[in-house]
C-alpha cells in the first residue's frame, strides 16, 4: 500500500518536472488581433495611429491582396529576432498562400530591435538592403525616443505600403510619408553643407558616421496623398492567407 | 463446395488487394517524403548560390580599400570555391560554415581598417543583403533538416522501414557540419 503511495508520488512528480520542462521550452506567441493588420501588444502605439495603420493595411489588401502586419512585443521570450518573425510570419499564414505575398513588420521596445521579413512574392518588392534602408530611414534614429515610436512604426509601415504599392503599379493608392533625415526633393545646396556639418561634429565626437544618410536609391513618391480606405472601422476580421516566408528581410 | 471455393478466393484476392495497396501507400507517402526533402534540398542549393554571387559584388564594392590584410579576401575566395565543390549536405554545411566564418574575418579586416565604410550606403546595403541571404541560409537549412528527420524517421519505422528496405529509400544526411569543420584556416597576419 505504501509503496504504492511512493510510486505514485515519484510519477506525479516525474510529470511535473516534464511539464515544467515544456513550460519552459514553449514560447508564446500571440495570437494575431481581430485587426490583422496591426497588433500592439506592446502597447507603444496611440489609437490614432492604430487605426491609420489599419486602415492603410486593409486599403492595400482590398487593392492588391497583400497583407503587411505590423506586430509589437514587449519581449521575444527568448527567441532571436529572426526566429521570432519567422514563426510568426509562417504561424499567421501572413500573405496569400499562392502569391506568398505577405510582410511583418516586428517591433520590440526590448532592446529596441526591429526586423521587417518578407515573404517569397514581395522579396522583389522589398529585397533586404531596401528593407534595412527602410528601417534606417524611418524607425532606427527614433530608437531612444519612446515617444516617437507610435508615428515611425506608422512611418515605416507606411514605407513598405508604397514600396508594395509601387510593385503592383499603383503608385496613385500610395500614401504621404514623411521624410525624416532626408528628402530627394529638397533643396540640395543647402542640405549638403548641413550633412557635411553634422557628420564632421559626429565624427569627432564619437568617431561613429553613422549618420551619414543615403544619397538616391530609395523611391520617393509623393502625391497620391490622403489616407485612403476610411469605411473600416473597428470590427476587423481580416485573416493570414497561408503565405511562405523563406527569411529575406532585414534586421536592427 | 463450390461456394467454399469462391470465399476462399474471394478472401485471397481481398488480402491482396489490401497489402497492394498498403504497399502503394507506404511507397507513395515515402516518395513524397523523399520529394520534400529534394526541395528544401533545391532552396538550399539556390540560396548558396544567391550568396555565392553576392560575394563577387561584394568585393567590387571595396575594391578600391586595399589597405588591409589580403589574405582575408584569399580565405574568402577558396572558401566560397569549395561550396560549389561540396557533393553532399554535410560537406556543404561544412564548406558554408568556413565561408561564413571567413566573411566574417574578412569584413572586419576591412571596416577596421576604414572605419568609414560603416557608414557608405552601399556597403550598408551589401552587407543587408549578405545577411539577409545568411538568414535564408539558415531557414533553408532548418527546413532541410525538419523534413530529412521526418523522412528518415519514417524509413526507420516498422511497417515502412521494410519497404523502404525494399524499394530502397536511403537515410539521407543533415545539413549540419561536422565537428571540427566549422574551423577557418588559420590566416595569418
Amino acid at each position: 500500500m505504501r509503496k504504492g503511495k511512493i510510486v505514485l508520488c515519484l510519477c506525479a512528480a516525474l510529470l511535473l518536472l516534464l511539464a515544467g520542462c515544456d513550460a519552459q521550452q514553449a514560447v508564446a506567441y500571440p495570437e494575431p488581433t481581430e485587426r490583422f493588420f496591426v497588433n500592439d501588444f506592446a502597447d507603444v502605439m496611440t489609437d490614432e495611429d492604430e487605426q491609420t495603420v489599419y486602415e492603410a493595411g486593409a486599403a492595400l489588401y482590398q487593392a492588391t491582396d497583400a497583407q503587411i502586419v505590423l506586430l509589437a512585443v514587449s519581449d521575444l521570450g527568448g527567441q532571436s529576432l529572426e526566429e521570432y518573425s519567422l514563426h510568426i510570419a509562417r504561424d499567421w499564414g501572413i500573405g496569400d498562400e499562392e502569391k506568398d505575398n505577405g510582410i511583418l513588420l516586428l517591433f520590440t521596445p526590448d532592446g529596441p530591435h526591429s526586423r521587417i521579413e518578407v515573404g517569397y512574392g514581395l522579396e522583389g518588392a522589398v529585397n533586404d538592403s531596401k528593407a534595412g534602408r527602410i528601417l534606417d530611414t524611418y524607425l532606427v534614429p527614433w530608437y531612444e525616443e519612446e515617444d516617437a515610436w507610435s508615428k515611425q512604426l506608422t512611418d515605416t509601415y507606411k514605407a513598405i505600403l508604397n514600396e508594395v504599392y509601387f510593385e503592383y503599379g499603383l503608385t496613385e493608392n500610395m500614401l504621404e510619408v514623411d521624410t525624416p533625415i532626408y528628402d530627394d526633393s529638397g533643396d540640395w545646396a543647402l542640405v549638403i553643407p548641413m550633412l557635411i556639418v553634422l557628420i564632421i561634429l559626429l565624427a569627432s565626437k564619437r568617431g561613429g558616421l553613422f549618420f551619414l544618410p543615403y544619397f538616391g536609391g530609395f523611391h520617393h513618391h509623393h502625391g497620391g496623398g490622403g489616407f485612403h480606405g476610411g469605411g473600416f472601422g473597428g470590427g476587423g476580421g481580416f485573416r493570414g492567407g497561408g503565405g511562405g516566408f523563406g527569411g529575406g528581410g532585414a534586421s536592427r | 463446395m463450390k461456394k467454399k471455393t469462391w470465399i476462399i478466393l474471394g478472401a485471397v484476392v481481398a488480402a491482396i488487394v489490401i497489402v497492394v495497396a498498403l504497399i502503394a501507400g507506404t511507397y507513395n507517402s515515402l516518395v513524397s517524403l523523399q520529394m520534400t526533402v529534394e526541395e528544401k534540398q533545391s532552396t538550399i542549393q539556390v540560396d548558396l548560390q544567391r550568396r555565392a554571387d553576392l560575394i563577387p559584388n561584394f568585393v567590387a564594392s571595396v575594391k578600391g580599400y586595399t589597405d588591409y590584410e589580403q589574405s582575408t579576401l584569399q580565405a574568402v575566395t577558396e572558401a566560397r570555391a569549395a561550396v560549389g565543390k561540396a557533393a553532399n549536405a554535410g560537406e556543404q554545411a561544412a564548406a558554408n560554415e568556413r565561408l561564413d566564418s571567413a566573411i566574417d574575418i574578412w569584413v572586419n579586416a576591412v571596416t577596421e581598417a576604414y572605419p568609414e565604410l560603416k557608414a557608405s550606403a552601399q556597403f550598408i546595403a551589401l552587407q543587408d543583403e549578405l545577411a539577409g541571404t545568411e538568414n535564408r541560409i539558415a531557414v533553408s537549412r532548418k527546413d532541410y533538416n525538419d523534413a530529412a528527420k521526418n523522412y528518415n524517421t519514417a524509413i526507420r519505422k516498422f511497417p515502412k522501414s521494410i519497404f523502404a528496405g525494399i524499394f530502397g529509400f536511403e537515410k539521407v544526411p543533415f545539413f549540419e557540419a561536422s565537428e571540427g569543420a566549422e574551423q577557418v584556416p588559420t590566416v595569418s597576419f
